[in-house]
């Protein structure tokens, strides 16, 4: 490994030309060049990068130059040793490679296909010469998506938890029995379990002597709550995260069937009726603002506080703070307010699933037959004919479709072949050579043979 | 990760210890801390490699796949590159920058720590892949600091001929760069709680006492003669060398491995994404090391520089891509 710079001194008697294209200073300049535009074109990122440095021909100009620079010096450097082979077989590699890019740059086709389940194509689309243009190519055979499907992980619980000031919420795994520690809040959750939130229904009592009234919550778990039905008022469901607030009363509830206008027909309560509203923590929950009737002959009477989680999960535990402990109950799906630390918001999670992979069963055929069945993975692409067909995208809403790439490039054989030439060539110039010479040099230090000299 | 932590724990402490040892043997030498610092050494080597393997068999995967695993893996792959490579090149004055070095990144991963191992995104799930790439990239990072460590020594040494400044401009930029990435990462995840918080303390105490040791080692070094304790200039300059030819054949592989995977999974070899070209750019810094060795006139400082500007391209590889730009490359 240990090898001090041995490369021969640059011949003088050359033409100028080809002695500064080969010279080890030009090289330095070019890769020192490659790097900056690199770096800048890093900076900029795609797709400005692209359009002024990757896809300009100076840049490719500079690469062109690298690659004449290392076939002058493989070609000015006539004289093969045994030593210098590995330098020449890792600068034919990179040659190699530069000669496969400019092969894909220029032939390589990438593009993409849509496929509905159950049906077929025959060919892909590619981006044309300007933006919005697409032109299609075939792919020489057809192509038939036979099925899309996603695997997951097994479904996990999580509580979110967004502390003022901090730009994104934490998140910690939820496993029944298990401590969340919460730093953010300077609480830890204990006693944690899912349960499944109790369904509400709520009836609506007036008293006609007294002329007071008020809501009567019950849950299909037992749990009972009574509110008073006094007009401004918040009411929480303790144990819950619900609340409930009272809108607005009308005696004698008359709607104008026209206007929908609401209104009372007199102060005597001969029809009693409040508007409600419930809440998730401090958040209002859309669309459950509705009137309650005490008559039992209203129809509406008695509606689920719950009508779109009706057996939702909840997350029911205990927060020790230094302060003291407070009850926890959060809903799945909902956001609310932290019970245990002012001003930070708290989200439960229920049972996500995390995608494990994207397979599209694809069927290739020819003449009508089925010649090739595959399962397109990530990892695992479908190359038939030349063709590599690799998972792209997917209908997100219902799976019907899978949007898979299609790339068709011969530069990348000679890419390939030439990085295996580089690595060959640079093990052998690093690590071989030197110790090849400190064999040759021992035996001649011990006053024996030239060995392998 | 429960339990799993307290390896990276011990390993965090075994190389504040280490890097304590080794620097009372290099201020006033004698065998036992030296001894000291290379067991303390081995031992956070040791515990961060039982880590990596606790991690890998509780999460059943490669332990390769976010920031935190792979930071981890660095700062073991440091460790344990400088305690193999310790017999037969003189080392040992380097000690103590390695295993800050070594600190530096143990700390730096508390910041990315996550409480649970995240399952494999679809596109990383290929375990050989996704281990020969990773492993490639970072032995060839932690071969790249090493050489960086020598080149830093190396303008050390050659203040002499550079009166000072040159020295102590690598290590004062040097710093600025852990500290820019260091005020990063606490830009978006470190303060999230008061543990946290007091790790970023600490890992950017030890930002600012390394901004503020450097210089006074540089000028007050001078009296006490620590740079004459320092290896010679040809010594220094082949420790440099021997750690690039270390690190730029893996740097290749890892490189050519990505590209596989890169056509595998995404139909390309190369697309310029940004960790791509980021590594295509230490890879060229790279190169152009190899070649300017070549050209006699250009070797001395000149050559540690580029070595330098090289480990600069390796962080900026690591961390500056994940946490400033992004790119297909965002999971890592």
């Amino acid at each position: 490994m240990d090898t001090p710079p041995d490369e021969p001194a640059e011949p003088r008697n050359v033409p100028s030309a080809m002695a500064i294209l080969a010279s080890t200073r030009t090289a330095v300049v070019l890769l020192a060049l490659t790097a900056v535009a690199s770096l800048v074109g890093m900076i900029l990122s795609d797709p400005v990068a692209a359009k002024y440095i990757y896809g300009r021909l100076w840049f490719h100009v500079l690469l062109g130059l690298l690659g004449v620079n290392l076939v002058a010096c493989m070609v000015w450097r006539k004289r093969i040793s045994a030593g210098r082979a590995w330098s020449l077989v890792m600068h034919l590699g990179l040659a190699l490679v530069l000669v496969g890019a400019m092969i894909t740059l220029i032939y390589a086709r990438r593009g993409a296909v849509q496929i509905f389940e159950g049906k077929t194509v025959t060919h892909y689309i590619i981006p044309g010469p300007r933006p919005g243009e697409h032109a299609t190519v075939p792919l020489g055979f057809t192509l038939k998506l036979v099925e899309f499907r996603l695997q997951y992980y097994p479904p996990v619980d999580y509580l979110y938890v967004r502390v003022p000031d901090r730009c994104a919420p934490d998140r910690y795994r939820v496993v029944p029995g298990r401590d969340i520690p919460v730093p953010g809040t300077d609480a830890t959750l204990t006693n944690v379990r899912i349960e499944r939130a109790p369904e509400l229904s709520t009836s609506f009592r007036y008293d006609r002597e007294t002329r007071t009234g008020r809501l009567r919550v019950t849950g299909d778990n037992g749990m009972t709550w009574t509110i008073p039905a006094d007009v401004g008022s918040v009411s929480k469901l303790a144990g819950t995260n619900t609340a409930v607030e009272i809108l607005r009363f009308e005696p004698a509830f008359v709607m104008d069937l026209e206007t929908r206008k609401v209104s009372s027909r007199g102060t005597e309560p001969t029809n009693p009726a409040v508007r409600v509203a419930v809440y998730d923590g401090d958040v209002k929950r859309r669309g459950s603002e509705r009137w309650l009737f005490a008559s039992r002959a209203m129809p509406s009477s008695g509606p689920m506080l719950h009508p779109a989680r009706r057996g939702a999960a909840a997350l029911v535990a205990e927060a020790v703070t230094p302060h003291g402990t407070k009850d926890v109950y959060l809903e799945a799906g909902a956001r609310a307010t932290c019970p245990w630390f002012p001003g930070a918001r708290v989200a439960f999670e229920h049972a996500h699933r995390k995608i494990k992979e994207f397979e599209s069963h694809v069927q290739v055929l020819e003449d009508g037959h089925v010649v090739r069945d595959h399962v397109i993975r990530v990892n695992d692409p479908l190359t038939h004919r030349g063709i590599t067909i690799s998972q792209g995208d997917y209908d997100k809403r219902g799976l019907r479709y899978s949007v898979l790439g299609v790339s068709q490039d011969d530069g990348a054989h000679l890419v390939f072949a030439g990085f295996l030439a580089t690595m060959v060539g640079l093990l052998g110039r690093l690590y071989l050579k030197p110790a090849l010479r400190e064999l040759q040099k021992r035996p001649s230090e011990d006053g024996g043979g030239s060995g392998l000299a | 990760m429960g339990w799993l932590e307290v390896f990276f724990d011990i390993s965090v402490y075994a190389y504040l210890l280490a890097l304590i040892a080794y620097t009372v043997w290099f201020l006033w030498r004698g065998p036992k801390p030296w001894v000291s610092g290379t067991v303390l050494l081995a031992l956070g080597a040791a515990c961060q490699v039982a880590f990596i393997i606790a991690m890998g068999a509780v999460a059943g995967r490669p332990p390769f796949s976010n920031t935190f695993e792979t930071m981890v893996l660095f700062s073991a792959c440091v460790a344990g590159f400088y305690l193999a490579l310790l017999w037969g090149v003189d080392w040992k004055p380097l000690a103590p920058g390695v295993a800050f070095a070594a600190l530096l990144v143990s700390l730096l991963a508390y910041v990315p720590m996550q409480d649970e191992l995240d399952p494999l995104v679809p596109a990383l799930r290929d375990n050989l892949l996704l281990t020969i790439h990773v492993l490639f990239c970072f032995v060839s990072y932690a071969a790249f600091l090493l050489a960086y460590v020598g080149a830093i020594t190396h303008l050390w040494k050659n203040e002499r001929h550079h009166p000072g400044a040159v020295a102590a401009l690598a290590l004062s930029v040097t710093t600025l760069v852990a500290g820019v990435v260091l005020s990063t990462l606490a830009g978006t995840t470190l303060w999230k709680d008061s543990r946290g918080a007091a790790l970023a303390v600490a890992a950017l105490g030890a930002v600012v006492a390394a901004g503020a040791l450097w210089p006074a080692l540089f000028f007050g070094g001078r009296k006490l003669r620590i740079r004459d304790r320092l290896p010679e200039e040809e010594t220094l300059q082949k420790t440099v060398y021997r750690m690039v030819a270390l690190g730029f054949p893996f740097l290749t592989l890892g490189i050519i491995t990505g590209s596989y995977w890169a056509k595998q999974a995404w139909g390309r070899y190369w697309g310029w994404d940004d960790k791509e070209v980021a590594s295509l750019v230490t890879w060229l810094v790279f190169a152009a090391y190899l070649h300017v060795r070549l050209v006699p006139r250009w070797r001395g400082t000149w050559i540690s520089w580029v070595a330098v500007a090289g480990f600069w391209c390796v962080v900026f590889t690591f961390l500056g891509v994940n946490y400033l730009l992004g790119g297909l490359h965002a999971y890592a």
